[in-house]
């Protein structure tokens, strides 16, 4: 049960994801109907509204798509600042917001990544990147 | 019988059972695909989306986020939040939205079910899995990440600067500070905004809204209703609504918005084009946002907003005042009630010492989802015929 703002809810549609994330892999659901990839999860496929889908673990590289260095404990963020969060590119053709564990003085537009798991609130592992 | 403007092409139901088969998402997803097939359509051919929110834990701005799930990209949308009424309102708002020439096919979705029996844990605040448990574990799901987000594209892709950020912020101040009703009343130049401190890169402080506590209200009537009632009375000229995604997972590019398709349609429908403009209430919860959306809005070229709001032309006095109350950023973060409001005093002409010479007609943005989804007026005064 999620009992604050930083730990995700998981529920029957999300759990095969954060699954992974505690068994070290990055899952994304691929439509069996047309074949696109989607993240975040959800129970349709965007393009062609098949339920029909299957997990597949993802390479785990990407290149980040945009990122915001976080200076303050916005809403009481727990954790340490400043840190780095991030909108990768998977290979996959995705999108997906995560955390880079790089230097702020570092991290640009293009930054070639790869995925890492970090333990997270209530147990759970999360996503994170880390440059290439 | 009156002879009907609108009439009901399909139906969708979810399986029923005492203990839910599958989340509320899933189920509503379910009933919608139904519906929509049962027409003989693809999502393709739906333009309007209109959900009915549960009663309790309700999902912040539901109906992009169904119309992102569905791969629909609608020109309208509603949440209705009425409970047990909300069935029969979510149809008669899409007769509304027909009749007004916002959408043509409007799917009407309801993901209720009883909250205590759904398979989500009840999460804070919300029932079922949106945006925000792919968002808040990174700590991106406050606004001022979300949004930076997006401002970190615009200066990638365009080379926009902190500076022409600190443009918005001045004159929104300077805007202020002729507004009584506006909280932040310190003067505020260019060099005040640069050595603002960072709050996450590119945002510093000043490029950030004010919290602040107020309301504002709105009475509309019909245009005949309007005449006798010898008021000056404000004409809505145009309406366009669109929306692009509701995550920013799914959005092509975050240096663009639903502003563009939403502002398109509200020139069309009020036959006037960007020049026509006097004056921009544009919402502001960031001052990149005031750039995405004039470059949107077609008041300037994708990426040469930063130019734009420069050297004085959006403040009062320049070619394009923009927020003359102050805006989100200097007035205070009402939601944005007050840039309709505002619109109106300018119309009127009883905007006292920030009143725009001459103002006869002028735009309004209301948008959310970090710029996936967008509402713009068009309004002018009895001069403007």
């Amino acid at each position: 049960m999620a009992d604050n703002a930083f730990t995700p809810l998981v529920n029957p549609d999300t759990e095969p994801f954060w699954r992974g994330c505690d068994e070290g892999r990055l899952s994304l659901q691929r439509c069996t109907g047309c074949g696109e990839f989607r993240h975040p999860p959800s129970p349709v496929c965007h393009a062609c509204l098949s339920p029909d889908h299957e997990w597949v673990q993802a390479a785990g590289r990407g290149a980040v798509w945009s990122f915001a260095v976080v200076r303050e404990r916005i809403e009481g963020w727990p954790g340490d600042v400043p840190f780095v969060v991030v909108i990768v590119e998977l290979k996959e053709g995705v999108k997906l917001v995560s955390n880079l564990q790089a230097s702020p003085d570092t991290v640009h537009i293009g930054m070639e990544v790869e995925v890492c798991f970090e333990d997270g609130p209530a147990g759970m592992r999360l996503p994170h990147f880390r440059p290439v | 019988m009156r002879v009907p403007s609108c009439a009901i092409v399909g139906i969708g139901e979810s399986e029923v059972s005492r203990r839910p088969a599958a989340t509320h998402v899933d189920l509503g997803l379910r009933a919608a695909i139904a519906a929509i097939q049962d027409a003989g359509l693809g999502n393709s051919a739906i333009d309007g989306v209109i959900t009915q929110q549960t009663r309790f834990n309700p999902q912040a701005n539901a109906s992009p986020l169904l119309a992102q799930r569905l791969g629909i990209r609608p020109t309208y949308v509603n949440d209705i939040s009425l409970s047990g009424a909300a069935p029969a309102a979510m149809i008669v708002n899409a007769v509304a939205a027909i009749e007004a020439g916002l959408c043509s096919t409007v799917l009407c979705a309801s993901a209720g079910g009883d909250q205590p029996l759904s398979l989500e844990g009840r999460g804070r605040g919300r029932l079922g899995t949106g945006w925000e448990d792919f968002m808040n574990p990174f700590g991106a799901g406050a606004a001022p990440v979300s949004y930076a987000l997006g401002a970190q594209r615009h200066m990638h892709l365009y080379g926009t600067t902190s500076r022409q950020f600190g443009a918005v912020a001045v004159a929104c101040r300077r805007h202020a500070q002729l507004n009584p009703n506006a909280v932040m009343q310190k003067p505020m130049t260019i060099d005040d905004h640069q050595a603002s401190r960072m709050i996450v890169d590119p945002y510093r402080l000043f490029d950030c809204c004010v919290p602040a506590a107020g309301a504002g209200a709105v009475i509309v009537t019909s245009a005949e209703r309007a005449r006798d009632l010898d008021r000056k009375a404000i004409n809505i000229v145009g309406m366009g609504a669109a929306s692009l995604f509701a995550t920013l997972e799914h959005a092509d590019e975050l240096a663009a918005s639903a502003a563009r398709g939403a502002a398109e349609r509200a020139f069309a429908s009020a036959g006037l084009t960007p020049a026509d403009i006097d004056f921009a209430e544009l919402y502001d919860p960031f001052t990149s946002v005031v750039l995405v959306t004039l470059e949107d809005y077609g008041f300037c070229a994708k990426g040469e907003g930063g130019a734009f709001v420069e050297n004085g032309r959006i403040e009062l006095g320049g070619a394009l005042p923009v927020n003359t109350h102050g805006g989100l950023l200097s007035q205070g973060h009402l939601g944005g009630i007050t840039h309709i409001t505002e619109a109106v005093r300018q119309l009127r002409h009883e905007a006292d010492q920030r009143q725009v010479q001459g103002a006869r007609t002028g735009a309004v943005s209301s948008q959310c989802a970090q710029l996936g989804m967008h509402f713009a007026l068009l309004l002018a005064n009895q001069e403007t015929r």
